[in-house]
């Protein structure tokens, strides 16, 4: 446990320091969104007779999710290629899971920050959401999918590109697409099909459920678990190879 | 005890170790010498378990690197050639999560900080962001994150590279009081005096292979103690001597400029290699060895 917490005290420590510069960083992308999707669609109601404002800001939590604690990937990254103090991990006695174990709560802690950032921003704009244990449950997984699934990216990477690379044809495509501004029905089956495969939309479709308080998705929530616990146990795999 | 056995590690082509074999006994300072690229940083590496061997094996007091990685890392503290901090954290913090790495209490943690940070006479900076610390510092607080859990080996790969001859000089002490205090240390350098200061004993690697091993003196003695340095317009000749009356006597019967110096482990190293361990650090072209002279002299050129 010792080792975890080193793991997660260093993000906390990092993140204390420069607390203010993160907290811009995460509001800045959603608050675009909420100004420019949100204003120009404001007062247009969906299929279903909610309001888009309402409708977007569960996706906008959801994509804030996972993109920050997806972020940790170039954290990782910066640690191994630039500061080498991956390094000091490589050499200490901490095992493949203690590492992977900290570094996902890094991740967790980030998403769930910029979650929070997203909340408040949302009640900013005069959207409210129904907060509740169920959605708070819904951004830690979601966050801990996204965090498992940037140590994979940042072990595989070979390079700072590679990671950009991957950020700009898997991440951020996931990001507008996966139900988050855009109901999947307006799709094309096929691409309805394919999308509703990526772990964003499960996690934008519970998120939803949770801010609305609506039952739960069952089906969602067992996708999430399992991606949860392949991605988990492939980021301690990742790991130690990479730490051979 | 650090037991090498036939010990290679390849890249591709390029064999960086070469079948080294070495035993390091506990309290012992332990010089590799070498220049840039003989193997030194990858035997260190692999005895901080961060590179797998290609064959051969490394055990450190039992524990089989390659094998049980996590008891020996238990047993190592190792001073990275780069220098890797998080510049956000502060000397202290870098320390402490090194500590909790290494699965300390709390309480010991804080203990053992302060007084690493003592020992490295950084206590007044321990507050500081290790991003505000000079490249002597950052050795020096590297040193003592690697004391943190009092390892029973120390592994430091060319500790004081990059530094001016102040803080070289710093951390050199720091180095020798670690030595007095018994500690097994495996210390890689290319700076000569360095491993003659600190090591009492010293493999000579090159290419990856072992080519000389023993204390300085016995290593210095095997060229001979004396050196006379020859100038000529075009080349420097060097030829070694048992003692400073037959160097004298040699040079008596000479017309041309020369020097007597003491012999040092760059001689013994051009001496079986025909290079310098430090291309930089020379005076021109590399020496070569040239056969032996008279009056037990060796006699090498530059």
């Amino acid at each position: 446990m010792r080792q975890v917490m080193a793991v997660i005290l260093r993000e906390l420590l990092i993140l204390k320091r420069k607390f203010w510069r993160y907290a811009f960083s995460f509001s800045l992308s959603p608050l675009l969104y909420l100004i420019t999707f949100g204003w120009a669609a404001r007062g247009r109601l969906m299929s279903n007779g909610t309001d888009y404002m309402t409708f977007m800001l569960p996706g906008l939590i959801a994509m804030s999710s996972m993109m920050n604690s997806f972020g940790m990937a170039t954290e990782i990254n910066i640690s191994r290629f630039y500061w080498k103090t991956f390094d000091e991990i490589r050499s200490a006695p901490v095992s493949d899971w203690a590492y992977a174990s900290g570094e996902v709560l890094s991740g967790m802690l980030r998403g769930g920050i910029a979650a929070g950032i997203v909340i408040v921003l949302g009640m900013l704009f005069g959207v409210s959401i129904h907060p509740s244990p169920f959605l708070a449950g819904a951004v830690v997984l979601t966050t801990f999918v996204f965090s498992s699934l940037a140590i994979c990216t940042a072990m595989l990477a070979r390079s700072h590109a590679d990671q950009g690379m991957l950020s700009s044809f898997v991440i951020t495509p996931m990001a507008f697409l996966c139900g988050t501004f855009f109901p999947l029905d307006l799709y094309p089956a096929w691409i309805g099909a394919v999308v509703s495969l990526l772990p964003l939309t499960p996690a934008a479709t519970l998120i939803r459920a949770a801010a609305s308080g609506g039952p739960m998705p069952a089906a969602e929530f067992v996708y999430l678990c399992i991606a949860a616990a392949i991605s988990f146990s492939l980021a301690v795999l990742v790991v130690r190879q990479t730490r051979r | 005890m650090i037991l090498i056995e036939h010990l290679t590690k390849r890249y591709g082509d390029v064999t960086a170790v070469d079948d080294l074999s070495l035993a390091v006994g506990a309290g012992q300072a332990y010089g590799l010498l070498g220049p840039n690229g003989a193997g030194k940083t990858t035997t260190v590496r692999i005895l901080s378990t961060l590179t797998n061997p290609t064959s051969g094996s490394a055990s450190i007091h039992g524990c089989n690197v390659v094998t049980e990685p996590l008891r020996a890392k238990k047993q190592i503290g190792v001073v990275h050639q780069t220098l890797n901090f998080d510049p956000e954290l502060t000397g202290y913090e870098s320390l402490y999560i090194h500590g909790l790495l290494y699965g300390m209490a709390s309480s010991a943690i804080k203990r053992k900080a302060e007084e690493m940070l003592d020992f490295a006479d950084l206590a007044e900076v321990q507050r500081r962001t290790v991003g505000e610390y000079s490249g002597g510092m950052k050795r020096r607080l590297s040193i003592a994150r690697a004391m943190m859990h009092d390892p029973r080996v120390l592994l430091l790969d060319e500790p004081t590279v990059g530094l001016d001859a102040h803080a070289r000089r710093r951390v050199r002490e720091l180095i020798r009081r670690l030595r007095d205090e018994g500690r097994t240390i495996i210390l890689t350098s290319h700076y000569i005096d360095e491993v003659e200061l600190l090591a009492n004993r010293v493999a000579v690697i090159d290419r990856g292979r072992l080519i000389a091993e023993g204390s300085p003196k016995e290593l210095i003695e095997r060229v001979g103690r004396v050196v006379v340095d020859i100038t000529f317009p075009t080349h420097t000749q060097s030829i070694f001597f048992e003692t400073r009356e037959a160097a004298a006597r040699h040079v008596s019967t000479m017309e041309e400029a020369t020097t007597i110096r003491h012999a040092n482990l760059e001689d013994v190293f051009i001496q079986i290699t025909g290079r310098r361990v430090d291309p930089g650090n020379g005076k021109g072209e590399p020496r070569h060895a040239a056969g032996h002279g008279r009056h037990s002299a060796r006699v090498a050129h530059s």
